[in-house]
């Protein structure tokens, strides 16, 4: 008798407890949930390496339109400027006047700036845009209702924070991808090169330019770091990776910029003292100075004084190298100015 | 039930697995960059600052004539990937007392597009103006000439694979088994030919006499070593 009146109030405690728990989480249930988010897909050639994903950022449609917005907002800085006042679309994403690399296919790459400041992701590379460069007063984007929503949509965050921004520049950049060249129309088998173009071509990928080994054809970069030669003498301002690292072998170290556009980035090196790719290819042909951390390629018995090309050869290789031009780029609606 | 767990000798599973760590070496020891502390058989010194290539066709011999083959090609980046792994299966156990390997890809898959699209095979890649294919091996660095130069020694097309062999006793009777496969740098310039930056050649790609020299030297530049 006295066995089934506990079991009783055991049974009962249990029914109150259930229903104090259940209805605890009736509130969790009722929140209305954020819409999905749809996959962005980045398209590129089959021949192309595969792109490297970052599974910390998966993009999404959402995510690169936001990244889009913050890209052209001058909100980033405290100076009136953003990322598209250095990076003009016109001009693959770069800019004549400040000399920036190209922001063009940069999800293959793993090392950033011209002296590889910044080693990592896209995302890295954005955190330091946001963090050190633009020094972004994040309250204004706080403050923005706007973007507020914006990012509670893309990253589920109430409060956002330089990661967030970071992440969706990253996105966006990371959708900048450029193959639509005559070059590629050539490897897709759709277009020819004329004769002078091919012997380019040629002249490129041979040991008689031997421009492929630190711009191999796809990339058309290695992302490495290397010394091509341009001083015989250094100074804080030719210094390259080695004012990053402090390691003697690094002196005049430059990353390879790709070659992509390439007509469209002058002025060339990482101090612009080149105006023409005609004088790029001079200088390859007759100028290199040979130093001890001069890249090993460059010293190799024909190059020594130069690739020797005839004025024709050179003429050929340049001929090649606007080959490289994706003309589409420009006009791209899906990376231009949403404002 | 206590001795017959501490009985591991006696364990012969059906298969064998073995993991080999790769390693570099220059001379007596452990292959450092960008260092100008090495001299060749020539006399030369030479630093070290880049070395990729390929491992494939890695074949052991056994004792009792079985042989066993992995079909893998194994990117090595020397510099940037120094834990590089490569993990055998399905070996059968017993004694093994010689193993061959390639530097570089066969001529059966030494085409362009063979490899999966990765950033380092296309870094790899063999213009197709040369014949195509993939570099089987890229080491560069500088030696001192009269002035301090730089050398390129690239292989590839299929006439300069190196085959490098080793004999080492393998005894798998286990699942895991490690083993050190290590190269030595230094063995790319000698035996059968000594090789001299100045007067051979400080750039071997596209010149199939110099390339021919490396690929002989290339016979003997691993050692095995089994650690357990």
């Amino acid at each position: 008798m006295k066995t089934a009146t506990i079991t009783k109030r055991i049974i009962v405690v249990s029914l109150i407890l259930f229903t104090l728990i259940y209805s605890c989480r009736k509130e969790e249930v009722s929140e209305p949930q954020p819409p999905a988010l749809t996959p962005y897909e980045v398209v590129y050639p089959g021949w192309i390496p595969q792109l490297p994903e970052n599974g910390a950022n998966p993009m999404t449609v959402e995510g690169v339109a936001l990244g889009r917005r913050l890209y052209y907002d001058t909100l980033l800085s405290n100076n009136g400027q953003s990322c598209s006042s250095c990076h003009n679309q016109n001009l693959s994403f770069s800019d004549s006047t400040v000399n920036s690399l190209p922001h063009i296919n940069l999800g293959w790459n793993f090392a950033f700036l011209w002296n590889g400041h910044v080693q990592g992701t896209l995302e890295d590379a954005m955190m330091f845009e946001v963090e050190q460069f633009f020094q972004t007063d994040i309250s204004r984007l706080n403050a923005s209702t706007f973007y507020r929503a914006e990012f509670k949509k893309v990253f589920r965050t109430e409060v956002i924070t330089s990661r967030e921004v970071a992440f969706a520049l990253a996105q966006f950049v990371r959708s900048i991808v450029t193959f639509d060249s005559r070059f590629d129309r050539y490897m897709g088998f759709v277009e020819m090169l004329n004769m002078q173009e091919l012997s380019g071509y040629s002249i490129f990928n041979s040991e008689r330019g031997d421009c492929f080994h630190c711009h191999p054809v796809g990339l058309f970069t290695d992302n490495r770091f290397h010394n091509n030669g341009l001083d015989s003498v250094y100074n804080p301002q030719t210094w390259g990776v080695y004012g990053e690292t402090g390691d003697p072998s690094d002196m005049g170290k430059y990353k390879t910029p790709s070659l992509r556009n390439v007509a469209l980035t002058a002025p060339y090196m990482h101090d612009g003292r080149f105006a023409t790719l005609e004088d790029v290819v001079m200088f390859y042909n007759t100028g290199v100075n040979i130093t001890s951390t001069v890249d090993p390629i460059m010293t190799k018995p024909n190059h020594v004084y130069g690739l020797n090309l005839s004025v024709q050869e050179m003429s050929d290789l340049v001929a090649f190298l606007r080959c490289l031009t994706d003309t589409s780029l420009a006009g791209n609606p899906a990376y231009s100015n949403p404002w | 039930m206590v001795f017959a767990s501490c009985r591991t000798e006696s364990y012969d599973p059906e298969y064998a697995e073995l993991r080999i760590q790769v390693l570099h070496n220059c001379g007596n020891g452990p292959l450092l960059y960008d260092t100008l502390i090495y001299q060749n058989a020539a006399g030369e010194s030479y630093q070290v600052e880049h070395l990729e290539y390929y491992i494939s066709g890695i074949t052991l011999y056994g004792s009792n004539g079985s042989r066993y083959h992995d079909d893998g090609i194994y990117y090595v980046n020397a510099r940037e990937n120094p834990q590089m792994i490569i993990h055998l299966d399905s070996i059968a156990p017993g004694s093994y007392y010689r193993m061959t390997c390639n530097v570089g890809i066969d001529s059966n898959r030494n085409e362009y597009g063979y490899l999966p699209n990765t950033m380092e095979n296309a870094g790899m890649a063999w213009p197709e103006f040369m014949g195509g294919g993939y570099h089987f091996i890229k080491l560069e660095g500088h030696f001192q000439g009269a002035a301090l130069w730089g050398f390129a020694v690239h292989l590839g097309s299929d006439s300069v694979l190196p085959t490098c062999s080793t004999n080492s006793q393998l005894a798998l009777k286990y699942i895991n088994h490690t083993a050190t496969l290590t190269m030595d740098v230094n063995e790319w310039f000698q035996n059968p030919h000594t090789y001299s930056f100045i007067n051979d050649g400080n750039y071997t790609m596209g010149n199939q006499l110099l390339m021919g020299k490396i690929r002989d030297n290339g016979s003997d530049i691993f050692s095995l070593q089994q650690n357990n």
